[in-house]
């Protein structure tokens, strides 16, 4: 498939695009506040419409399609506020687990909605090396070491570990074992997070998944098809913030005219508007880039750095233009700001995600100097 | 002195995310297209382009013969007229070679401007006459619209023209006439009449520039270049045949010219050669015993700029392709020349910055005096400040970056509740 029929939703894709817009438009901001950072029904019902086997094969239950789909409902969630783990699970540990080629019952529960799996030590946040060391042990390994964020909670049913070592491993242990400590905490926008930390915890061969290259090669895929689902939540967040941005300046007046009725302001909003446009020409090009290309980092990582930076702008923006309403709780524009931030965070920042691409210019350079002095 | 820095054409072995675009045959007419300007543009206009250089009258008139001969001037005019019938994508691949290449820039006044409005609203003498002289390259034009009190408010313009019955007389005054001194003909905007609304009245219409009662006078732009004029008009008859299509009607004719010239400006194959001359001025510059290459601040500098590059093109992509978003096909345009326009700038500035203290001098004495003490080669000075200086221009002409961001506002902010 080329890139311009990647920009052509398919039928299927459209149909999947309307089922989310319609389940998300069901959920009310009284409902998102009262569910506490993880609704049971709402995960249910996202698994009645197939999200979270968007991406796994036909014979788990899934879709079986790819990171473009998955995109459009990460892309939902973002524009929705919704808290759920979607991406973590359906996305990141999803994509790991299939690459390393699990059984269907590991896949068959996590798209059925029963299993939750937090990625630990890998895709999120983007960008980061594992802090996990793996040694031997006689029953089969030993994991140590301590990741700050994870995408965990009390619906967490299983853990996904990337460890590193003279032989990496990824392996899934439950979400109570011993050897590991979670201490929870809160993301800025209400999702659950936490702290993991793993003291020679044990993983028996059966739960190893998968080791060395193939391993890498399952995060390395998950990671891709991260940044591609977390690039689509921005952009949903980021229309969202417009859409009631949109709304409170037509509606507020002020000196006996409303508020869109300003040049300032209305370039203010013709800027942020610039700013969606090329966050979601990015976020495009990076399911894209995650689906299809061998070597996707060289984009990913121009995409992530797009969008971080559109990400602050519009946010800070959206606020501005509510005045002091937007520094209210009560408002939803504060929420989606806040969740702006958290999005960055999850892929690495602006600054993480140039720092990569300054030393592969760098590398570029020095390799055209090379290759000019050769010749 | 470093030595290897000189500029080198894109090679076809290296992958770049256009490649997502083509398929073999894409390829295929990529080579051609790149094989083509290898021989047609001489290395050493190639150079001096690629230094930051505009080029002369005559280097564009030898390319515009090379590409006259292939048929490729005017790509996007429909066949019948003497466009190439090349899909949209052949047509971004074309441009993205052209400016990749340094090849000089096809002169949008006859091509952009004033073909398109010919072939669409003309009679058959005016497009028999016109056309095949602007695919020749035997024609040049200028684009009369602005006033000196008429420019984002260009609707409020005041030159006339006065219907003799078998002739306009034409007296007034335009400003900011791009190489109106090389002009053989000129499209101009003047009043006819008067209207309830300022867009009535207006006419549209084309003159030779030798025709009696035309002055120009230069004016000389902060980067000490000649390429803007004002033009004087007293008594200047234009005869019938010069009105393009209805009288009072010029004013939709200009909004949709404008149109055009506002999608064919994202100088994405420029841009990227201005990367690929960035990295190279990097290998050799230095701040203090730091390489640039080493340099946190210039090097992130960069990756920000290249990131904001491929969103543009990805943005050109996304509006070339039809389909999906028809509400973006109306601001589409606008995002694209006000986002063009600052990639530009900051290309620019990021060069003159990497140029260090060498950026501060101008001309051949300049270049002479600090040859042998920089560590750059002098293929480098004097053009990047020249295009900086220039490139601020980028942001006021074809519709200024406010009066973009009007349109946006209007689009995005008014009408869709
Ligand atoms: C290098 C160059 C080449 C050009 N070539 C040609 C040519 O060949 N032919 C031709 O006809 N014209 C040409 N132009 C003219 C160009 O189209 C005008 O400069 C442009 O339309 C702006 O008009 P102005 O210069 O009168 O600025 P003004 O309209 O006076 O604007 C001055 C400043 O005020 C801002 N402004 C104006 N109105 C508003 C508003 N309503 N709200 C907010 N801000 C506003 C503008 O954005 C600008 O920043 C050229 C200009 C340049 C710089």
């Amino acid at each position: 498939m080329s890139f311009l029929d990647h920009l052509m939703p398919s039928d299927e894709a459209e149909m999947i695009r309307d089922s989310a817009t319609r389940f998300t438009g069901a959920v009310s901001e009284s409902a998102l506040r009262q569910s506490d950072g993880f609704a049971a029904e709402r995960w249910a019902g996202m698994a009645d419409l197939g999200w979270h086997g968007v991406l796994a094969d036909d014979a788990a239950g899934g879709l079986g399609l790819g990171a473009a789909e998955a995109a459009i409902l990460a892309y939902a969630a973002g524009h929705a506020r919704l808290p759920e783990p979607f991406v973590a699970s359906s996305v990141t540990a999803l994509t790991a687990l299939r690459t390393a080629g699990v059984g269907i019952d590991v896949l068959a529960g996590l798209v059925a909605g029963s299993r939750i799996f937090a990625p630990v030590g890998f895709g999120l946040p983007v960008g980061l090396a594992t802090p996990l060391s793996v040694a031997p042990d006689k029953e089969g390994a030993s994991l140590s070491g301590t990741v700050p964020l994870c995408e965990v909670g009390p619906h967490t049913t299983d853990f996904l570990i990337f460890a590193d070592g003279p032989e990496p491993m990824l392996a899934r242990l439950p979400s109570v074992a011993d050897g590991i400590s979670i201490a929870p905490y809160r993301g800025i926008d209400g999702r659950h997070l936490g702290k993991v930390h793993l003291d020679d915890c044990t993983v028996g061969d059966e739960a190893i998944l998968a080791r060395g290259a193939a391993a890498r090669n399952a995060v390395a895929k998950a990671e891709a098809f991260t940044v591609a689902a977390l690039c689509a939540d921005a952009v949903g967040t980021i229309d969202k913030a417009l859409v009631l941005t949109r709304t409170y300046l037509n509606e507020r007046q002020q000196f006996g005219r409303p508020l869109a009725s300003f040049q300032a302001l209305r370039h203010r909003f013709a800027d942020i508007g610039v700013e969606a446009e090329l966050a979601r020409s990015m976020a495009e090009m990076a399911s894209f880039a995650a689906q299809t290309l061998a070597d996707p980092a060289p984009l990913l990582d121009r995409a992530r750095a797009r969008i971080c930076r559109a990400a602050q702008t519009v946010g800070q923006a959206t606020i501005q233009l509510h005045g002091g309403m937007g520094m209210t709780d009560e408002m939803a524009i504060g929420h989606y700001f806040r969740r702006l931030i958290c999005l960055q965070a999850l892929l690495g920042q602006e600054a993480g995600s140039l720092r990569l691409r300054s030393a592969a210019l760098a590398a570029e350079i020095d390799a055209e100097a090379s290759l000019e002095a050769a010749q | 002195m470093v030595k290897n820095l000189e500029y080198r054409q894109p090679r076809d072995d290296v992958w770049d995310h256009i490649d997502l675009l083509l398929d073999d045959s894409l390829r295929a007419f990529r080579g051609e297209v790149r094989q083509f300007l290898r021989t047609a543009v001489p290395d050493e206009t190639r150079a001096r382009l690629d230094m930051g250089y505009s080029a002369t009258k005559s280097e564009v008139v030898a390319f515009l013969k090379k590409l006259s001969a292939k048929g490729w001037v005017a790509p996007a005019w429909p066949v019948e007229y003497g466009g190439t019938g090349w899909s949209q994508l052949q047509r971004f691949v074309y441009t993205i070679e052209l400016g990749n290449n340094a090849a000089p820039s096809v002169p949008p006044f006859g091509t952009a401007m004033v073909g398109p409005v010919l072939y669409t609203f003309g009679n058959q003498d005016q497009k028999d006459l016109y056309l095949p002289r602007i695919l020749s390259g035997e024609d040049f034009w200028c684009q009369g619209f602005s006033e000196p009190g008429s420019g984002s408010d260009l609707a409020s313009l005041k030159t006339r023209a006065e219907d003799k019955g078998d002739h306009y007389l034409l007296n007034g005054q335009k400003i900011w006439t791009s190489k109106a001194h090389y002009a053989d003909r000129i499209f101009l905007l003047a009043r006819t009449g008067e209207g309830a609304r300022k867009q009535e009245g207006i006419s549209f219409f084309v003159l030779d520039m030798d025709t009696p009662g035309i002055e120009i006078k230069p004016i000389i732009s902060i980067d000490m270049s000649h390429s803007l004029n004002e033009v004087f008009f007293t008594d200047v008859k234009i005869p019938k045949t010069g009105l393009v299509g209805e009288a009072g009607k010029g004013w939709s004719y200009a909004k949709f010219l404008l149109g055009n010239e506002r999608t064919g400006i994202t100088n994405i194959g420029r841009c990227r050669r201005q990367v690929a001359r960035l990295k190279r001025i990097a290998r050799a510059s230095h701040v203090g015993d730091t390489p640039l290459c080493a340099d946190q601040a210039f090097l992130r500098d960069l990756a920000r700029i290249e990131a904001d590059l491929t969103a543009l093109e990805i943005t050109e992509i996304r509006l070339l392709s039809t389909g999906r978003d028809s509400a973006f096909a109306n601001v589409g345009p606008s995002v694209l020349k006000l986002k063009s326009a600052e990639i530009q700038q900051a290309l620019a500035e990021l060069m003159v910055s990497a140029l260090g203290p060498f950026a501060a001098g101008r001309g051949p004495q300049f270049v002479e005096a600090v040859e042998d003490v920089s560590d750059l080669p002098q293929v480098f000075f004097d053009g990047a400040l020249a295009e900086y200086l220039f490139g601020r221009a980028t942001s006021i002409y074809g519709g200024t970056n406010e009066i973009q961001r009007e349109i946006l506002a209007k689009a995005t902010l008014d009408t869709l509740q």
